[in-house]
């Protein structure tokens, strides 16, 4: 008699369900029988409970799909904003090292992990980055964001949006929703989705930083501005938000100003007239990481993942390169104690470069932005160019409105400056990218336990995590991390090159990324 | 190098280097439990599989005698299911009675890495495939009736809607 699949024992049938990728397939799998069903449903609960366990013990493990397997692919970008429905991630715009935006949306397979680009009809959005976009009813309601303007003119500003569209997944159509009232435009803001509101939060404004929260009645697509405690997190941007329930949301990092990066965490929670926020009591704060902005946390039951660069690898010697190079321009100029070179360079960046108008910022930077820039021993390259950009991301200046004005020659002098030295650094790279071996700076895995955050003594701790594992990708901001069936993705950002070993190449130059990595607990043996 | 006999269900003894026996688990315990003497003209019966099965658990196994053993914690191991080796590929070409044979032969065995890259072509099997594909596929029995059929649809979208 021949053998059936059924004679298998139901170990081994699970065992084989489990190689199964944990979306739809998977999910269908229930549909064929009533053994099946039974065997995916272990499979899926087993998957599941795995998975918060070793989130809980951090023992996740990174894996990365090379771009060499996809047909056609997505382009490189940062800002963007991602999303997961059914078996497939979303992603929608974002921009490029130029910053440079988009308003193209993609859908990932994470069956087969190959990316389509959808072809969308309706009214589209703008293109923008920093954008949010969240699953509400088989559509993703879009909110936000910025672009900026066309390149070379020079005195425009960059634009925010409170353009409000949702995307329909069924008819793969964009409607744009037109509201009374609506939040001002508001870019690098958070939200997270509540019964049948969505909750904005923070962000950045013209010309200012905002801790207002407005609420979105998702059925009747009205706005309110919600009252809320007079004690609230400070204005801030790039922050994460996390939904924990229908009445409790919490706020995750940030950054109040150019280098005011924070690392506190506030619950709001939305009963009665005014809705209460509360300070979180950070434990454990050693094991934090370094930087809780722009990374977008990521919530796995009872925990939420946060990536960064390992504390003990953050030493990089380019660094110090750079900050000696950096200081001697930038001292007089910044006005905070900055210890950190990323911090000094800052200074750097924001008066040697012909590219500071068109990328037109926002915010309160004016202390910085010296009457007359010279090109120093270091000036503006194309190199620089990119430096720029990626700087303005570590900072978040690229939402700064203050238009740095040259005179005309300076500006001649500085842009055949620049093509000077343009030459010069590609004959450098030319020579030297061969051999140079690059030092990695990788983000790590740091988990925060939320268990006890809702309860009276309203805390969270970070769990201890040893951070040896090099395997996950480079160090980079402005990616998105989000949360599959028992994995997260991690897609694109804005990294820097560790151009260690070329001393001659400027520093560093900003690497926007097109890859995907993977977070998965490691496989269990049945 | 010393070799030991195996005998499958219907009868067949085949004669195997030590080696390339003690890829499964099964073999390697028994021998070091009953203190088998490798001179000892000893035939080990393997009552749950059949010559056919057997030779082909052998033909696996010699190619593989030499694959550096698995890691203890499967740690490295991602769920990747098309990994499978082009020798394994052509070696698992067989009709699916002989596949689950296999698998049932390596699950008895304990075989770790034929059990494995069988269980993958079955799963390769499945991917990308509707209930109704499915059970096409493997000749399965729909046993729902249509209202708990409903039911389960139902729960997979509230799943979704999560």
């Amino acid at each position: 008699m021949e053998c059936n699949i059924d004679d298998l024992p139901d170990v081994v049938l699970e065992y084989i369900l489990s190689l199964i990728p944990p979306y739809k397939t998977l999910q269908e799998c229930k549909l064929v029988s009533k053994r099946w069903f039974r065997a995916t449903k272990n499979v899926i609960q087993h998957n599941k409970t795995h998975f918060h366990k070793s989130v809980a013990c951090g023992s996740l493990l990174w894996s990365s799909w090379p771009s060499k397997h996809w047909m056609p692919t997505i382009a490189k970008r940062h800002s963007h904003s991602a999303c997961t429905y059914e078996n497939s991630m979303y992603v929608f715009g974002g921009c490029t090292a130029t910053c440079t935006t988009f308003n193209d949306l993609w859908r990932l397979d994470l069956d087969t992990r190959k990316w389509v680009r959808l072809i969308t009809m309706g009214a589209y959005p703008s293109p923008k980055a920093c954008a949010t976009m969240l699953y509400y009813k088989k559509s993703f309601i879009l909110f936000g964001g910025w672009s900026h303007p066309a390149l070379y003119s020079v005195h425009q500003q960059s634009r925010l949006f409170n353009e409000l569209h949702v995307y329909s997944i069924e008819s793969n159509k964009w409607i744009a929703i037109n509201t009374l009232e609506t939040p001002p435009p508001t870019s690098a803001h958070s939200a997270s989705i509540h019964k049948n509101y969505m909750i904005v939060f923070g962000g950045i404004c013209n010309g200012y930083r905002s801790n207002d929260v407005w609420c979105l009645n998702l059925d009747s697509y009205s706005w309110h501005k919600q009252a809320t405690s007079n004690l609230k997190p400070q204005p801030r941007y790039g922050q994460s938000q996390i939904e924990l329930g229908d009445k409790h949301l919490l706020i995750l990092g940030g950054c109040t100003g150019p280098n005011v990066a924070m690392n506190d965490a506030w619950l709001l929670k939305m009963e009665g007239i005014a809705w209460t926020w509360r300070k979180v009591n950070m434990h454990n704060t050693e094991w934090a990481p370094t930087r809780i902005w722009c990374h977008q946390a990521c919530k796995v039951g009872n925990y939420v993942i946060v990536l960064s660069v390992n504390k003990c690898q953050n030493k990089p010697n380019d660094m110090s390169i750079s900050l000696k190079k950096v200081t001697c321009q930038a001292a007089p100029s910044s006005r905070t104690n900055n210890s950190s070179p990323l911090h000094a360079r800052q200074g750097n960046v924001s008066h040697i470069d012909r590219d500071v108008n068109i990328n037109g910022r926002h915010g309160s930077f004016s202390e910085i932005s010296i009457p007359n820039p010279r090109p120093s021993h270091h000036p503006p390259n194309f190199t620089k160019n990119l430096t720029l950009c990626y700087d303005n991301m570590l900072s978040m200046t690229a939402f700064r409105n203050e238009p740095v004005r040259y005179d005309i020659n300076s500006h001649r002098q500085r842009q055949l400056e620049s093509l000077r030295r343009m030459e010069e650094s590609i004959r450098n790279r030319r020579t030297q990218s061969k051999s140079a071996k690059k030092k990695r700076n990788t983000l790590s895995i740091f988990v925060l336990d939320i268990t006890n955050v809702l309860c009276d003594e309203c805390s969270a701790s970070w769990i201890p995590l040893k951070h040896s594992d090099q395997s996950g990708p480079n160090e980079r901001i402005l990616y998105s991390l989000v949360a599959g069936r028992g994995e997260l993705i991690v897609f694109g950002g804005i990294g820097k090159e560790q151009a260690s070993i070329q001393s001659h190449s400027d520093m560093d130059e900003p690497e926007v990324y097109n890859d995907l990595y993977f977070i998965n607990p490691p496989r269990y043996v049945i | 190098m010393p070799n030991i006999k195996l005998q499958s269900s219907d009868g067949e003894v085949f004669e195997v280097d030590v080696d390339i026996a003690k890829c499964s688990v099964t073999i390697k315990t028994m021998l070091e439990d009953l203190g088998m003497d490798e001179d000892e003209e000893e035939v080990v019966p393997l009552p749950n599989v059949n010559s056919a099965i057997l030779r082909k658990v052998i033909q696996w196994a010699t190619y593989h005698k030499d694959d550096p053993p698995p890691p203890e914690d499967d740690e490295n191991k991602d769920k990747r299911t098309d990994d499978i080796s082009s020798w394994d590929a052509d070696f698992l070409k067989v009709d699916q009675g002989t596949l689950y044979e296999l698998i049932l032969a390596a699950n008895y065995l304990d075989i770790k890495g034929l059990l494995e890259v069988t269980c993958k072509t079955v799963a390769n099997m499945i991917k990308g495939k509707t209930p109704e594909e499915v059970r096409k596929t493997f000749n399965i029995k729909n046993d729902f009736s249509p209202s708990e059929e409903e039911q389960v649809r139902k729960e997979n979208e509230w799943c979704e809607e999560k």
